[in-house]
Order: structure tokens, then C-alpha cells, then sequence
């Protein structure tokens, strides 16, 4: 008697794993007729925070035709690479139609899975210079979602109480020298105020010394690859001797972005070091000062860091119809004015694209447009350097400010990391 | 069909369900992890890479980080075995002894366990630097209460603290388990021959829940040295990357800088000391089991 229970419980065990995978197939099943009228395109990307702005788009897209259906997947944030990585490689047919990737190091590793978007609408009212990165044997493998442009972030109030004039800060030695005039306003912590995120921490700074230089195109693969010290290289160098004369009246980049523009937002920092994302945070406190950004003011450069971070990328590995599908939805998004109304003013982002009415965007975005339209602006270089080098960067620069390593040991320890990153 | 045949059949029934899943997702994974970490695979498909030999293996021994991870990482399972067992015996012993409430105290004790390491991390990170930081400030002791994930080495030690704090319920109902078991005779006779408190459980209780300590120390061992989530939410590896521990160096050598088989080399090699490091603790602590 006892057995047979147990013959019986054991044939409803093995069953029941059974019937887990079939009612799987089942629902692949019942999706599929549903593919073949519609082309069903699924979309990822990293920015959390047009996330829901994304999807109400992608819904009134979704309504206006009837041949694309347009599913915005979870947003994956700062583990997007590894996302789209295990996605890709288990199998690609399946992973997201649309993917948003980085140029530099992401766009190679990605790059046997892009198709080229030549054809798209959307690609001939890019704005000048936009592409660059994205371009492979002549051909276009990434539409920009907007421009981002950072520097330094400062409160126009305070630089006034000061009686420090924006404008003439030309040197880091002037920004010294403002620097200990706005220390002396009441409730500032520290003048200068860097976050501690690796992005914000390492790359973004250290796109200064590259940004200005004329050959960076070159020396940046020289450096990786071992031929060039990146303290032989002047105007790196300078940028660190600047950082450490800067460094007293830094908060010495103890601060999470939060909490570095939150302290911008109630007084705490006169500058930040940061870029036209920030504005929703700033927003967020209802701040009662004026601001505006200004360029870092090394080896006499006078603009800001203006690029893009992130491509639209279509997956070679989906169906013809859904890879149209995808540059159906691009082309609403960055030429339709439907779409358009999206970018500027849910996304709040700055458009790569010739066409848009700017009129309503925000403070640090007009900044960033007003310094394009004059032609001051610098490139991201930071895609060029080694992918994954961040952190272990931006560990070297803790130490820099805990004062453990002087600007060359900082310099040989960012070398040694670059040259560790690229080897095989 | 006999009585035999029938038995068989049962058997199998049960096993193969559970022998397809494992076979699944451990074993045909782990050989492909060893095959990987002799090629130059890049993350992508398999197809097209190339053997290399011992390459990877050479890597990750001439990965300073990597060693000094290793390092580190030792250094913290010691710690918190020791640690871990201690405290977890001592809640043990205090919920097992005749106090008032003590299945409320066992509840709260083991509720730190129940918490992924995760949100542990978090919620401590907070206290780490926030709490520390304006209790120091506030009761002038700021030589104590600093900014904890700020100094390497207090960095560890909190580490250690929340490891502790979140592995020690579990020991302690293994340890209840044991402790429960010993009989109250043994206790009685003992008690009537005059032994003192200490002396019981010198030579009684201790004795008598080896096995216990068999399975905690195996516990907290590979639970340490495979510690992760703690570590990602509590000090990612900083301040400079100084309590970088293995997991995530072999997670970062994978997922940032791309090199997977390198990465997959790494895990061979961490996957290979803890099991000579667990069997060889196993086989020690089995020998002192007495039977009853």
C-alpha cells in the first residue's frame, strides 16, 4: 500500500515538471500569430530616468499605426552591457530589437550585432559631428538619443556674493583664488564638489586633459598599449597638478551624486562637476538662486564636455520586419513632431537633431546649447579609454585625495590599470 | 513485477526529476566553465574561440589584484569563523538556558538571516557613514565613530560586523538543534557528582554537539569565502579597492573588462581551494564527533 502512494506521488512529481515546460511552449505558441501581423520590437535601454517617458511614447506610437508594436523592456540602468551581454550571448534572435550601447569599447564588443541605420530618416538631421563614433567602414551604426554636455555647474547667486566675475576665471589658478573667496560664504562646505561614482569620479574629470589636446585620438591608444607614459603627456600632467591645487577646496569627491546635488541645491557647494542630468535633481529642491555652467578652466580652455553617451542600436540578429520596425519607431521619435514633443519635453534632453523647437528647455540644457551654437564645445574622449578601467581608476583617485599618492604616483597608477585593462 | 522491480521504478521516479535539473544546471555548467577557462573565449558565442592552454591560469596568478583579493579574502573567512561560531554558540546557549521569552529572542536573532545581504548592506552602509559620522560629531568621539567605509581597515571590520550580525542567527539554531538533543539525564548525573557549570559543558556539551560544529564551520566557511552581495552593497570594493573580495574580483574581471575566460580561469581556482580548504576541515572535525 505504502509504495503504491508513493509510485503515485512520484509519477505526479515527475508530471508536474512536465507540465511546466509544456504550458511554456504553449504561450510562445499563442504569441506567435500575434508576430507574424504586427511586428512586435522590443526596446532597452539605460536611462532610468526617462524610463516611464519612454513608455508613454512608445504607447502613443503604438496607437498612431497599426504595423509596429512597439514593447519598452525594464530599464536596465548601470547594468545594461552585462544585460544585453548574456542576452546576446545565449541567443540573439531573441535578445531586445532596439538596445541603447555606448560608443568606444561597447561599440566594438557589440558591433557583430548592429545593423547599419543609413537608411533611417532620422540619420540625415543629425546635428554635425554627432555620428562620428558611430560610423564603421562609412557606414551608420548608431542614432544618438541627445546631446549631454557637463562642466562646471555653479550657483550665479553666490559666485555674485562673492564678488567673483564667472568670466574671469580662466586658469585653474583663478579658480583657486574664487575658490577661497567663496569658502568664506556662510554655509559652504567646500567650493568645488566632485561626486563619487567612477563616472563622475574619474572619467568625466579626465576628459579634460584628453578633450584639449589635439592629437588625444592618437596618444590614447598609445597609452594603452604601453608606448607613452601618461605623465609624459603635458597637458595630462598640468590637469593633475591643477586637481591637486584644486584639491583643499574640493569635497574631495566624498559625496554620492545625490547627495553632490543635493548639497549644490541647498547651498552647500558653490560648483559642482556635472552635466545637464542633473537638472531634475536640482528641480526636485525648488532652488531659489540662479546657476548656470561654465567650462573647467584647464590649459586655457573655455568649453564645455558636450557628446552623447548613448546609440540607438538596431539588432542584426531580428527579422527584417521588426529591424523596420525599429527605425520606424527612431524616426517618430527624433523627425515626427509627435515624437518630437517627447524628447524636448518629457525626456528633457537635448536633441542631436536638426528640427526640434528648443525654446522650452531647461537651464542647464539652454547652457549647453548656447555653448554649441558659439562652437565651444569639447569632445567625450573618455569612450577611448579601456572598457571596465572606471573603477579601478577611480580608486587610484580616492587615494589621490586621501592624500596617499602624489600627481605621479596617480598618474602611474591610471597607467598601470589602462595597460592591465587591454592586455588578453 | 516484483517486489524488487517495483522498488527500483520508485526510486527512479524520484531521482530523475531532481538528477535532470541537477545535471542541467550543475554539472553540464561546470564542465563547460572548465573548458572555457582553457580558451580565449569572449562572453559571446563559443564558436570560434581558440585553446590556449594554461594561459588564463597564468593570468590570474600574475593578477596582483587577484592575489591580494585572495589574501583578503582569507583573512575575512578566518575572522568570521571565528567570530560567527562564538557568537552564535553564545545565543545558543543563552536561548537554550532557562530565560523568560527565549523563543521570541530565538525569532530575533535568526531574523537577520532572513534579510538578504543585499538590503543588509545598505541599511548598514547607512549606519556606517551617516549614524557614525553625526553620533561622533554629537558625542565628541569622533576618533571611534568615523566614517567607517572611509579607512580600509575599519572598512573590513565592518564588513566582518554585518557578516556576523546576519550569519550568526543561522549557526545558532544549528547549535539549538544540537544542544537540545543532549539529554537532561547526562546534565542530572553530572549535576549530582558535584560539576560545576563551566565543567558541564567543557566536558558534556561540547563534546556532545561536535557534529554541530562539523556543519557550522563548514557553513560559515564556504559562506564567507563565497561572500558577495554584503560586499557589493556595503563597500563595492572601496575605499580604493581595498576590501575587494574574490567573488567580485572575478566578477569585474568578467563583466568590466571583458575577459570571461580569464574570469572562468579564476573561478577553477577558487572553486578548487575552497573544496581542498572544506574537505580538509571536514575530515579534522569529523574525527572529534563522539557517538553517544
Amino acid at each position: 500500500m505504502k509504495k503504491s502512494i508513493s509510485t503515485v506521488l512520484a509519477i505526479v512529481l515527475a508530471l508536474s515538471t512536465m507540465t511546466g515546460c509544456s504550458s511554456k511552449t504553449a504561450v510562445t505558441k499563442t504569441a506567435d500569430p500575434v508576430k507574424k501581423e504586427k511586428a512586435v520590437i522590443t526596446v532597452i535601454q539605460n536611462k532610468v530616468e526617462i524610463q516611464t517617458q519612454l513608455e508613454e511614447a512608445a504607447a502613443t506610437f503604438n496607437k498612431s499605426q497599426s504595423d509596429v508594436e512597439v514593447q519598452i523592456l525594464g530599464s536596465a540602468g548601470d547594468n545594461l552591457v552585462t544585460t544585453l551581454q548574456s542576452q546576446f550571448a545565449s541567443s540573439p534572435e531573441k535578445a531586445p530589437t532596439l538596445f541603447t550601447c555606448g560608443s568606444g569599447s561597447e561599440f566594438e564588443k557589440f558591433f557583430s550585432f548592429m545593423a547599419p541605420l543609413d537608411s533611417a530618416k532620422a540619420a540625415k538631421t543629425v546635428a554635425k559631428g554627432q555620428v562620428d563614433d558611430a560610423m564603421k567602414d562609412g557606414k551608420l551604426y548608431g542614432l544618438p538619443m541627445a546631446i549631454e554636455g557637463f562642466g562646471l555647474i555653479y550657483n550665479k547667486t553666490m559666485f555674485k556674493e562673492a564678488g567673483v566675475d564667472p568670466a574671469s576665471i580662466k586658469s585653474a589658478d583663478d579658480l583657486v583664488a574664487a575658490s577661497k573667496k567663496l569658502a568664506l560664504i556662510k554655509g559652504v562646505k567646500s567650493p568645488i564638489a566632485f561626486a563619487k561614482e567612477t563616472y563622475f569620479q574619474f572619467m568625466h574629470p579626465f576628459n579634460w586633459p584628453f578633450a584639449t589636446m589635439s592629437n588625444y585620438k592618437e596618444a590614447i591608444p598609445k597609452v594603452i598599449s604601453g608606448e607613452l607614459k601618461l605623465k609624459d603627456i603635458k597637458e595630462v600632467k598640468q590637469y593633475v597638478e591643477d586637481l591637486a591645487k584644486l584639491k583643499p577646496y574640493t569635497n574631495l569627491a566624498k559625496d554620492s551624486y545625490d547627495d553632490q546635488v543635493a548639497g549644490f541645491a541647498q547651498g552647500k557647494f558653490a560648483m559642482i562637476h556635472q552635466g545637464n542630468w542633473a537638472q531634475g535633481i536640482i528641480d526636485d529642491y525648488k532652488v531659489t538662486f540662479d546657476y548656470g555652467m561654465m567650462p573647467m578652466p584647464i590649459n586655457g580652455n573655455q568649453s564645455i564636455s558636450v557628446g552623447n553617451s548613448n546609440f540607438f542600436r538596431v539588432n542584426k540578429a531580428a527579422t527584417a520586419d521588426q529591424q523596420a520596425g525599429a527605425i520606424a519607431f527612431i524616426d517618430w521619435l527624433f523627425t515626427d513632431p509627435a515624437g518630437q514633443v517627447f524628447v524636448t519635453e518629457k525626456f528633457k534632453v537635448i536633441p542631436a537633431y536638426n528640427g526640434f523647437d528648443t525654446s522650452k528647455l531647461d537651464v542647464l540644457s539652454q547652457e549647453i546649447s548656447k555653448y554649441s551654437k558659439e562652437g565651444k564645445t569639447l569632445p567625450w574622449t573618455f569612450n577611448l579609454f579601456p572598457a571596465g578601467v572606471d573603477k579601478d581608476c577611480s580608486s587610484a583617485m580616492e587615494k589621490f585625495y586621501a592624500g596617499k599618492l602624489n600627481t605621479d604616483q596617480l598618474l602611474d597608477e591610471i597607467n598601470t590599470v589602462w595597460v592591465n585593462a587591454a592586455k588578453k | 513485477m516484483n517486489k524488487k522491480q517495483k522498488g527500483k521504478i520508485t526510486t527512479a521516479l524520484f531521482v530523475i526529476p531532481s538528477l535532470f535539473i541537477f545535471i542541467n544546471v550543475v554539472i553540464i555548467p561546470f564542465v563547460m566553465g572548465i573548458v572555457y577557462s582553457f580558451t580565449n573565449w569572449d562572453g559571446f558565442a563559443f564558436k570560434g574561440s581558440k585553446f590556449v592552454g594554461f594561459k588564463n591560469y597564468a593570468a590570474a596568478f600574475g593578477d596582483q589584484k587577484f592575489i591580494d583579493a585572495f589574501k583578503l579574502t582569507t583573512q575575512y573567512t578566518l575572522v568570521m569563523i571565528i567570530l560567527v561560531n562564538i557568537v552564535g554558540l553564545s545565543l545558543a546557549l543563552l536561548v537554550t538556558s532557562k530565560i523568560k521569552n527565549k523563543n521570541f529572542f530565538r525569532g530575533v536573532y535568526f531574523l537577520p538571516n532572513l534579510i538578504g545581504g543585499l538590503i543588509l548592506g545598505f541599511i548598514w552602509k547607512f549606519i556606517f557613514t551617516k549614524f557614525f559620522e553625526q553620533f561622533g560629531v554629537i558625542t565628541h568621539t569622533e576618533k571611534i565613530f568615523f566614517n567607517w567605509l572611509d579607512e580600509p581597515t575599519a572598512a573590513f571590520w565592518a564588513l566582518v560586523i554585518v557578516g556576523v550580525w546576519q550569519m550568526a542567527g543561522y549557526v545558532m539554531v544549528i547549535y539549538i538543534a544540537s544542544i537540545e538533543s543532549i539529554s537532561e539525564e547526562v546534565m542530572e548525573a553530572a549535576s549530582i557528582d558535584g560539576a560545576n557549570s563551566w565543567t558541564k559543558f567543557k566536558r558534556i556539551t561540547l563534546p556532545l554537539i561536535a557534529p554541530a560544529f562539523t556543519i557550522s564551520l563548514f557553513v560559515t566557511l564556504s559562506n564567507s569565502f563565497k561572500q558577495y552581495d554584503t560586499n557589493l552593497s556595503l563597500t563595492n570594493g572601496g575605499p580604493f579597492g581595498s576590501t575587494e573580495l574574490v567573488t567580485m574580483n572575478i566578477f569585474s574581471t568578467a563583466f568590466s573588462y571583458n575577459k570571461y575566460a580569464q574570469a572562468q580561469a579564476k573561478s577553477i581556482i577558487f572553486f578548487l581551494v575552497i573544496m581542498i580548504i572544506t574537505v580538509i576541515q571536514i575530515y579534522i572535525t569529523k574525527k572529534r564527533e563522539v557517538d553517544m
